[in-house]
């Protein structure tokens, strides 16, 4: 059985979003090269603007009051999902550290982007279909992202 | 139209799924216990019930192009970055491996390898034939239930 209720389900992603845009803006900081200072500024921006549709969708949640909705599998996947790969202790002070290495900052945001992908997939499946597109278009611009990040990497090599 | 086929994208699945068969079997062959062996022989099982699966799906698509999808350029390009990132990314991949000492690091392995599972069906499913779609989900439920009891078999250890 998971520890977490699904309106926290929710709110995680709220926080995965809070932390993205923290991380791409010490990134925008740290580099000197500004086109790169550019792209960072872009992200962060477009993961706070993701940040504000979770917490609304949460919030939403929150008063609908039908977590008896949700079944237990998902809530004790998605609660695994929290403890092992968002929670990652470990993970969160290399995080950290990543900021002051251009290629290894971009392995960890390109690692990020894809375990947002597959944790906002789960959060899609379990919304009302009328709120289904809101983070559906998160998810693709989560995509961009990725593809983006995997292209800065190659061309630093 | 798609410049991705279904059976190209298929034959990864299968490559995923042989993979993950061995390192459960050679698990299995190092456990400790009697409920550690059953434990990573039914993972085995169903790892190559799902190999079978997906070869049988590919024998039916064949190497058709797949049927067009809203946003294809943008599932294009990511699809072929996360091949190239995740699922034949050598070096991270023998990082990983090198990783795996014990038990408990090779727990660790297997629940990343079944996210990167899951996040990489999630988006084959867009390229099946609709009719299609439910034996990728099914496969897709059975990989969650994968990584919800390594996380539990991880606390236990």
């Amino acid at each position: 059985m998971s520890r977490y209720t699904p309106v926290e389900i929710f709110e995680f992603a709220v926080r995965i979003e809070e932390n993205g845009e923290k991380f791409y803006r010490e990134l925008a900081v740290f580099t000197q090269d500004p086109q790169l200072r550019g792209i960072f500024t872009y992200l962060a921006d477009e993961e706070a603007i993701h940040r504000t549709t979770f917490a609304r969708i949460a919030a939403e949640l929150e008063n609908a009051a039908d977590a008896h909705a949700y079944p237990p599998e998902w809530l004790a996947y998605l609660g695994a999902f929290v403890d092992h790969v968002i929670f990652n202790k470990q993970k969160m002070g290399m995080e950290k550290q990543s900021a002051t290495d251009i290629h290894s900052a971009l392995e960890t945001a390109i690692a990020t982007e894809l375990e947002s992908v597959l944790y906002y997939q789960e959060l899609k499946a379990a919304v009302a279909p009328d709120k289904q597109h809101l983070i559906l278009h998160i998810i693709d611009e989560e995509r961009k992202h990725f593809v983006k990040l995997a292209e800065l990497k190659k061309n630093l090599k | 139209m798609s410049l991705l086929s279904a059976g190209e994208l298929l034959k990864f699945a299968v490559m995923i799924e042989e993979n993950g068969e061995k390192f459960y079997r050679n698990w299995a062959a190092k456990a400790q216990n009697d409920e550690q062996k059953s434990f990573f022989t039914r993972l085995a099982d169903e790892e190559i019930k799902h190999k079978h699966m997906f070869a049988e799906l590919k024998s039916i698509v064949g190497d058709q192009p797949a049927d067009d999808i809203e946003n294809q350029g943008l599932y294009d390009a990511y699809l072929r970055t996360f091949s190239e990132e995740v699922l034949f990314n050598e070096k991270s991949k023998e990082a990983e491996k090198a990783a795996v000492t014990d038990m408990k690091s090779a727990v660790e392995f297997a629940m990343k390898q079944e996210l990167d599972s899951l996040l990489f069906y999630t988006d084959l499913k867009n390229y099946v034939p609709k009719k299609h779609e439910d034996a990728v989900e099914k496969i897709k439920q059975e990989e969650r239930r994968h990584f919800t009891d390594l996380a539990v078999f991880k606390r236990d250890l």
